[in-house]
């Protein structure tokens, strides 16, 4: 698919073809496509786990959903579990990505980058970030579960950063093959748990991974503050002018879409529900 | 326990849900038989639909808005798969879970294919 087709495209799914596995090929070329994500302070921060939902035991299914993600767990074939491990910010103290990267020419000196900057200066804050007295557990206590180790608070945000990057090109990387899916909720603890998760690994939303089981439009592109609030320039509040023929461009090109919602919208809802057996 | 029908009917969260539902699906939604399967559900869990209700969410201090008690939920989540084991009828449980829906408390079931 073309890029701006992709993006226009991608909706959050809910209802997945429960019954249609997906292939192994296109969940590696999501892989591959985290893989080239960007690094947040060139940190190998991403751990990603691929779990097909058919190899859960009942037990471990159960354990993993919560009151409101039952039917979308049970729905979608493949889960992808998204970590950061934040040991990794310490193993980068020693500043061999950024060495890595100038004997590359990727860091430069036009840019300032060299080994001396390396050694007195871009690792010295990597330090100070790891350091910093500011710490927060890096998962909160709960029931019958101590809090998780203590992570300077900045860490945790660039970890965090990290996920989200990877996240994003996992999910416009599944709807480039024609799969639907959802950044999703389940129980961080039982994931961890069935997972065998290391204490340093930070968990995010899994992606919920499958072929739609609603129309692909899913009742419209989803509505949008007005651009104006959101987008600015030169100077806030100054709003970033809108150009209408660039709208009518990527109109043509499928990035924006009809909006929400599709007159026949509930009627699409209430059929799936009963299909599945779920509540109206 | 036996909880009447006309208390079920008349109740708060009864009239919430007919007309969330009404709101949501039009006319149609309102079928016959939502308030005894209410009924008979109530009848099990010996509480009418307002102490349900009132048990899944605490008001916080003004009053006016609600905290979720997941404890709670999750106590008549188990109950009411209970009750669709008990009816053998994914329906009727799914006309209670549509009252607790629409009275601001979410759940799912799993599916059913």
């Amino acid at each position: 698919m073309e890029f701006k087709s992709v993006v226009g495209w991608r909706r959050s799914i809910r209802f997945f073809d429960p019954w249609r596995g997906v292939e192994r090929e296109k969940v590696q070329c999501i892989l591959e496509a985290i893989y080239r994500a960007p690094r947040v302070l060139e940190v190998d921060f991403v751990r990603v786990l691929v779990v097909e939902r058919d190899r859960l035991s009942p037990e471990k299914m159960q354990a993993l959903k919560t009151p409101t993600t039952t039917a979308q767990l049970d729905m979608a074939p493949v889960y992808v579990f998204f970590y950061a491990d934040v040991s990794m910010l310490e193993s980068a103290l020693n500043g061999a990505n950024f060495r890595e990267l100038i004997r590359l020419g990727v860091l430069n000196p036009s840019h300032g980058w060299n080994e001396r900057f390396v050694a007195d200066t871009a690792t010295p804050y990597l330090r100070a970030v790891v350091d910093d007295p500011d710490r927060v557990p890096l998962r909160p206590p709960s029931a019958g579960e101590e809090a998780g180790p203590m992570v300077s608070r900045e860490t945790l945000r660039l970890a965090r950063t990290a996920i989200g990057i990877a996240q994003e090109y996992a999910l416009l990387a599944a709807f480039d093959q024609g799969l639907a899916a959802q950044l999703s909720g389940v129980s961080v603890n039982a994931a961890r748990a069935i997972l065998g998760i290391p204490d340093t690994w930070i968990p995010s939303s899994p992606m919920l991974l499958g072929y739609h089981g609603e129309s692909r439009e899913a009742g419209g592109q989803r509505p949008r503050e007005p651009f104006e609030e959101d987008f600015f320039e030169l100077r806030y509040p100054h709003p970033f002018y809108r150009e209408p023929a660039v709208v009518q461009r990527l109109t043509a090109a499928e990035m924006i879409q009809a909006p929400a919602p599709f007159s026949w919208r509930m009627n699409e809802v209430r059929g799936l529900a009963r299909k599945f057996g779920l509540p109206e | 326990m036996g909880i009447g029908i006309e208390e079920v009917r008349n109740s708060e969260s009864t009239r919430r849900w007919f007309s969330s539902l009404l709101d949501l699906w039009g006319p149609s939604a309102v079928r016959p038989g939502l308030v005894e399967t209410l009924a008979r559900f109530c009848t099990v869990v010996e509480k009418t639909p307002d102490e349900i209700i009132d048990e899944c969410l605490r008001a916080t201090t003004g009053g006016d808005t609600f905290v979720l008690r997941t404890r709670a939920r999750k106590q008549f989540m188990d109950q009411i798969d209970q009750f669709e084991n008990q009816t053998a009828s994914r329906d009727e449980a799914n006309v209670v879970r549509s009252f607790f829906i629409h009275n601001g408390i979410a759940m799912n079931p799993s599916i059913l294919v």
